[in-house]
Formats: C-alpha cells, sequence, structure tokens
C-alpha cells in the first residue's frame, strides 16, 4: 500500500512538473505572438502615419510651419521646404477660402548640411522659403496657399491671437529629439488636443527638436512630423520657437526665420494681455541678453496680464543642475513677478511651487515642463525643496496653458489623454 | 638632498591621492545621487532607440518623405514593450551605480598607501582613469554643449591623473626615482598642456558659460562689468591659458605650473563659488586641473633647468639638477 502511494506520488510530481513546463512555454510562446502582433500593430501605424505627410518633392511646398515671434494677432510667418530651389515662392492668404491677398517670400536659401553630411553626399538638402505677412486682424481665422514655381500646396490656415483679454490655450512641451514613433504620437495628441479645444492657437515649444542641430537628415524629419500636429481640417498651430542645447548650426536660424546675426531670444505677444519672452540658454545669460530681459520685462510687466518666460535650459532643475543662468535670470523675474516660466532639457515633468528670492513664496514665479514630446524620459529628483508640493513624473507629455482673466490654469496631458497634474495660477492683484 | 628628494617624493603622491579622490567623489556624485554618468546616459539612450528600432523606423520614412533608400520597413521580430524598455534602461543605471559606487570605495585605499608597499594593489587606479576616459568620451557623444566634441582633450587633466598616480606608485614599488622618469613627466605634462589649451581655445572663443562665471563673479563682488569688458577678460584668460599650454611643452619652469595649478584652482572654485554650493562636484570634477600643474611643480621646484635637445630624430629632455 506504501509504495502504490510512493508511486502515485511520484506520478503526480513528473505530472505536474511536466504541465508546469508546458505552461511555461505555452507562454513563452502567447507571449512571442503577443509582440508580434503588437510589433505589427506598430509597424501598421508607422506606414499609415507616413502616408499622411507630405514627400519632399521637386517644387512641392512641404514641411510648412507658422512661427509667432513678434505681435501674434497681426503678424505671422509662414514659412515651408522644397526639394527643388525653384524661382518663385509666394504665399495667398485671406480671411476667407478664397484668399485674394499674396506675399512673396522675403527670404529664401538652402538648409546648411553639416561637414560629414557634404563629405559623404548621402543626403540632399532642400531649400527653405519665408513669407512674413502683416497687418492681420486679430481673432481671425486665416486661410493660406503656398505656391513654388506653380505648384500649390493643400490650403491650410491659422488663428491670429485676439488683440487683448484672455480666452485661449496654448501648448508647451520640449524635447522632441530621439524616438520618432514617440515624438509622431504626441505631434498627434496636439493635433488631436486642438480639435478637442479649438481655443488652442498657439504651440511654443521649449527646445531640443533634434540631436544633432547642425545635420539637416534630423531636421527634415521634425520637419516633416511636425505636420501631424495639423488638424483634419488643415488648421496650423503656430510655433514660438526656442533654442535648445541639441540645436546648435545654422539650421535653427534657417529653419525658424531668423536673421543670422540676430540673437535667438524675443518676444511673442498673444495679445495685449499675454507675453511670451522667449531666452536663449545656449548663449551668456549675461551682458545684452540680461540688458534686453531687464528692458523687456520691465515694458511688460505693467501692460501684461500673464507674463511668462520660455528658454531651454530650467532654473530650478529635477533631473540636473541648475545652469549659470539661474542666478542672472532669477531676481530678474522676481523683481518683475513673472507669472510662469516654461522649461525644458530635463526630461521629464514638473511643475514647482511659488518660488522668489529662491524661497517659496506665494508670490513667486513658478516653473514647469522639462521637455517630454518623443525624447526617452527620466526620473525627476524628487527631494528639491522646490518640488515638494509640486508635481514630477516621467511620460510623454504636453502642457496645456489655459488663461482666463482671473487664473492661469496647467494642465499636463498624458499620451493616453490623461491629465497628469492640473495647477491653476491666480492672477497678481 | 636625498631626504629632501624623499620628502618630495612623498608629498607628491599624498597631494595627488588627495587629488584622486576628491576628482572621483565629483565625477560620482551625479551617479550616485543624481541622474548616473554620461555613458550611462549614452548607453541607455543607444539601447533605447535600439529597442523601438529607431533605425528601421527612421530609414523607412526617409526613404519614403525624402526618397533616400529601400522603402520597406524591416519586419523584426524583437518587440520590446514599455516596460522591458524600462527595465533595460533602470539596468543600465544600476550597473553605472555599481561601478560608481566600486571605484569610490576603492579610491578609499588611497588612504592607506602602506597597502601598495606590499603588492600592486595601487593598479585600481587603471579602472578609475579608464571609467574617468570613458566619461568623457560619452561626453562628447552625447554632445548637447558647444564644444563637447573637444571633451576628451578638454577632461585629459581628469583621466591622466589617476593614470600619472598608478605610474609613480608603479616606479616607487621598484624603488625607482619617479620624480625624474620621462613617462611621467610627459604624461603630466601632456595632459595639462590639453586641458589648459582646450579651455584657452573656448575662453578665447568666449564660451557662454565662461561669460556668466565672469559675470556672476564680478556681480558677488559687488562689480557690474560691461559686455565689452566681459569680452576683453575671456579674451586675455584664453590667450593666457594658450600660451601656457604652448610654454609647458617646452620650457619646464617650476613658476609656470605654480601658476597654472593656481589658476586651475582658482577657475575650478569659480563654479560653486558663483552658481551655489550645490555645484561642489563642478569643482571637485575640476580638481585635476591643478593637481598635475602642481605635481609637476614639485617635481621642478628644486631642478633649476630644464633643455630640450634633439637626439637621433626624437627630443630627449636633459634634466640638469641643481
Amino acid at each position: 500500500m506504501n509504495n502504490v502511494f510512493k508511486l502515485f506520488l511520484s506520478l503526480m510530481l513528473a505530472f505536474s512538473f511536466a504541465l508546469h513546463s508546458e505552461t511555461k512555454q505555452e507562454k513563452k510562446k502567447r507571449e512571442s505572438k503577443e509582440k508580434k502582433e503588437r510589433y505589427e500593430k506598430e509597424k501598421a501605424e508607422i506606414i499609415k502615419l507616413t502616408g499622411k505627410l507630405t514627400p519632399l518633392k521637386g517644387t512641392t511646398p512641404a514641411q510648412w510651419r507658422v512661427i509667432w515671434t513678434g505681435d501674434a494677432a497681426r503678424e505671422a510667418t509662414i514659412s515651408w521646404s522644397t526639394a527643388e530651389e525653384g524661382k518663385s515662392h509666394k504665399v495667398y492668404y485671406g480671411e476667407t477660402a478664397k484668399l485674394g491677398k499674396e506675399q512673396v517670400c522675403q527670404r529664401g536659401g538652402e538648409y546648411t548640411l553639416d561637414k560629414k553630411e557634404k563629405e559623404k553626399g548621402q543626403v540632399k538638402s532642400a531649400f527653405y522659403h519665408h513669407a512674413s505677412i502683416k497687418d492681420l486682424k486679430p481673432s481671425t481665422k486665416y486661410y493660406f496657399v503656398m505656391e513654388s514655381d506653380g505648384v500649390k500646396s493643400k490650403p491650410l490656415y491659422f488663428i491670429t491671437a485676439p488683440e487683448k483679454g484672455t480666452g485661449f490655450s496654448i501648448i508647451h512641451g520640449g524635447d522632441s529629439r530621439s524616438g520618432h514613433l514617440a515624438r509622431c504620437k504626441v505631434n498627434l495628441l496636439m493635433a488631436g488636443l486642438m480639435a478637442k479645444e479649438p481655443k488652442i492657437i498657439a504651440f511654443a515649444h521649449g527646445g531640443d527638436y533634434i540631436v544633432s542641430g547642425k545635420v539637416w537628415q534630423q531636421w527634415r524629419l521634425w520637419l516633416s512630423h511636425n505636420e501631424l500636429t495639423n488638424g483634419e481640417d488643415g488648421r496650423v498651430l503656430p510655433i514660438i520657437p526656442t533654442r535648445g542645447n541639441h540645436d546648435s548650426g545654422p539650421l535653427y536660424k534657417e529653419i525658424f526665420n531668423v536673421e543670422p546675426k540676430s540673437p535667438d531670444w524675443h518676444t511673442t505677444n498673444i495679445g495685449a494681455d499675454v507675453a511670451i519672452v522667449t531666452l536663449d540658454t545656449n548663449v551668456s545669460g549675461g551682458g545684452s541678453q540680461q540688458k534686453w530681459l531687464e528692458e523687456e520685462l520691465k515694458r511688460l510687466r505693467p501692460e501684461s496680464k500673464w507674463l511668462l518666460t520660455q528658454y531651454h535650459r530650467p532654473l530650478y532643475p529635477a533631473v540636473k543642475t541648475a545652469p549659470a543662468h539661474k542666478k542672472i535670470f532669477c531676481p530678474i523675474f522676481d523683481e518683475y513677478q513673472v507669472d510662469l516660466a516654461l522649461e525644458a532639457d530635463g526630461h521629464c515633468i514638473k511643475r514647482t511651487i511659488p518660488i522668489k528670492n529662491d524661497k517659496a513664496d506665494s508670490r513667486g514665479t513658478v516653473y514647469v515642463g522639462e521637455g517630454g514630446l518623443g525624447v526617452g524620459q527620466r526620473k525627476p529628483k524628487t527631494d528639491h525643496w522646490y518640488l515638494k508640493g509640486g508635481a514630477t513624473g516621467y511620460e510623454h507629455h504636453v502642457m496645456i496653458l489655459d488663461f482666463k482673466d482671473e487664473s492661469l490654469r496647467i494642465r499636463t496631458v498624458l499620451l493616453n489623454n490623461e491629465i497628469y497634474d492640473d495647477h491653476t495660477l491666480k492672477v497678481r492683484k | 638632498m636625498d631626504h629632501k628628494k624623499c620628502q618630495n617624493t612623498d608629498l607628491f603622491i599624498k597631494l595627488l591621492s588627495i587629488f584622486v579622490f576628491i576628482g572621483l567623489l565629483g565625477a560620482v556624485k551625479p551617479v550616485l545621487f543624481n541622474d548616473g554618468s554620461a555613458m550611462a546616459k549614452y548607453l541607455s539612450k543607444q539601447k533605447q532607440l535600439e529597442m523601438v528600432q529607431e533605425a528601421n523606423i527612421e530609414q523607412y520614412m526617409e526613404s519614403a518623405l525624402f526618397g533616400d533608400g529601400d522603402i520597406s520597413l524591416e519586419t523584426n521580430d524583437t518587440f520590446y514593450t514599455t516596460d522591458e524598455r524600462h527595465e533595460a534602461v533602470n539596468t543600465i543605471y544600476k550597473y553605472d551605480f555599481y561601478i560608481a559606487t566600486i571605484l569610490i570605495l576603492l579610491s578609499l585605499l588611497l588612504f592607506f598607501p602602506k597597502l601598495f608597499e606590499r603588492k600592486h594593489l595601487y593598479y585600481f587606479l587603471i579602472p578609475i582613469a579608464l571609467w574617468l576616459f570613458c566619461q568623457s568620451v560619452a561626453s562628447m557623444l552625447n554632445g548637447g554643449k558647444k564644444y563637447s566634441e573637444l571633451a576628451i582633450f578638454a577632461h585629459a587633466t581628469r583621466w591622466g591623473l589617476p593614470l600619472v598616480l598608478c605610474m609613480a606608485y608603479y616606479l616607487k614599488k621598484r624603488g625607482k626615482d619617479f620624480l625624474q622618469n620621462k613617462l611621467i613627466i610627459l604624461s603630466a605634462v601632456l595632459c595639462s598642456s590639453l586641458t589648459f589649451a582646450v579651455h584657452g581655445w573656448e575662453a578665447f572663443h568666449l564660451n557662454a558659460p565662461f561669460q556668466d562665471l565672469l559675470y556672476s563673479f564680478f556681480s558677488i563682488i559687488g562689480m557690474n562689468i560691461s559686455e565689452s569688458t566681459n569680452f576683453t577678460i575671456l579674451k586675455i584668460v584664453g590667450c593666457m591659458d594658450l600660451l601656457l599650454a604652448a610654454a609647458i611643452l617646452i620650457y619646464r619652469n617650476p613658476k609656470i605650473f605654480l601658476w597654472m595649478a593656481f589658476w586651475g584652482l582658482i577657475t575650478a572654485f569659480s563654479r560653486p563659488l558663483t552658481i551655489g554650493f550645490d555645484a561642489w562636484p563642478e569643482f571637485a570634477m575640476r580638481i585635476a586641473n591643478c593637481a598635475l600643474p602642481l605635481g609637476l611643480f614639485l617635481i621642478f621646484r628644486n631642478q633649476n633647468q630644464v633643455v630640450l635637445e634633439p637626439e637621433s630624430n626624437t627630443q630627449k629632455m636633459e634634466i640638469i639638477c641643481e
């Protein structure tokens, strides 16, 4: 009896072992199948995404963008690329789909190739065209069609900023370098948000568009991917550009219509009540930039309900250490009571508590951002005093800034449309 | 004279040991308490891109949008979930942490030099030098900073210092007078010269962080300098650094080395002074810019003349002692 029992036990053990190993194999198989299915899905997604984009061929206008670096209620620059140089480049625009006005490009040229790109000769350059249009009407839908040597683009439109007041939103984000698929997904998220919330009128990019700013091969993909931020109805979200530490070289200026010898800092007035002062953390914060910043904030503070600054390297970082600019910029932000500072570079989600004189102060500036437009995310260091009571995270995201007369709401939206952080600032009395 | 020599030898080793420890402490601090080393950042970025099959996607899009290359999107059976990607990156940072911890623990041995008299334990300085060298290479590859392509040369003193110390221990164990050793002198001189040359070049070209250091420094002492003054100072500093870098290749004057050590210390200290105490690792990492010239000063302070003479197509350094 005892032997029979032992035999039974052994058989049971052997059976359970065989069953277990089979389950393991099955699990492996299932996982492998799932992975393959996911890859196939992703592959189909890439093919679909690419199919949506306009190829850079001949003189067909492609890689269009609307740039805001001044009075966003009355001015804009419409820019695009063509594969061939072409002779005649102009933009037709107007308040209706019939257009009616036209502007010949004031600036154009060939995108500069990197030394290695020139040597290898594998990458072809392309040509940029910038048409700056003025005397626009505030809060108006402007339709436009670009034309290069008789080849026209599809009809597109953008909305100008209001003359004064609030009631609109802008998207902020940074670091769209590395991670093409993730970048495309975030761009689609922006297009979706714009469709859902038509009050979104612009996109403030905090810099680091690509890994190596001197390489045209990288920029051209970013420029094409930017088309994914367009609405299904042809709506284009104007860009308020910032230069990041990876965006060195002449291409940044060629892409965003900055004169070769001009600095990369500028003020974008989104109506009379909101101003975004864009700074450049790649050059010295002192000297001429400091002087300009002081003058701009002094001029803008009395007339702006909401005063924002935008730059790449965070002054109150969640991941890295602060740059030397902190000692120069922060006292000026404090003096002129900047409401919100938009930052990038750290590859994470961040919102600080209000800070003044390097201390927690309810009258101070809130620093948000750190960039998640496609780049791999890093874990923020949450034990900084300025982050306790704020928010941190590490997922791809954009931030929506809702401007109202009495409040400024900052929502951090993830790829799945989930709101990760929702914070509201009250207007200064 | 022999007693003096012995004193010099000990002082040289002690000083360099302390500096290696401080320098390493500065380099491992970001790894232990912040986001990881330059090498981990580079490797994790590469791994992430590899795992999301960035190259495949890029190639496909390039061909579809710009007509470059094959249009097919390669099928790859290896697909990684987001969790797997995070795990791979975490593994890199985990090893980065382990390596940094091991190195800093090993460097504690520097405070027990008698251990090296019996065994070749000082060999651990080689992986330290190698690790620091790899960080410089990774800084260069990561980019994102002006002149990052010169990182290996700019950081020459950082990775050169443990190497020089290792050589000194090796020769000392063999009972040789390492203060007269040409290889040690040449290594220290070359590393110092490279670092000073790159910093001089950057200063001469008005590198933005240097401008900010000057603005902040002068504002601390209550002076607001103009942009043109800032540029003039940087040009002068740049010329001085370049001259020093060239001079030590020709002359072995202890006064020059002492000035370089002093200047290296000042420039390293300018970081925490202007940015704040949080930037102490910036100071610690740059302490090697002071350490190697100081070591050279100790070598040459009792020698009044050094002449370079060509011999059999090579330059032979003849040291004439007092």
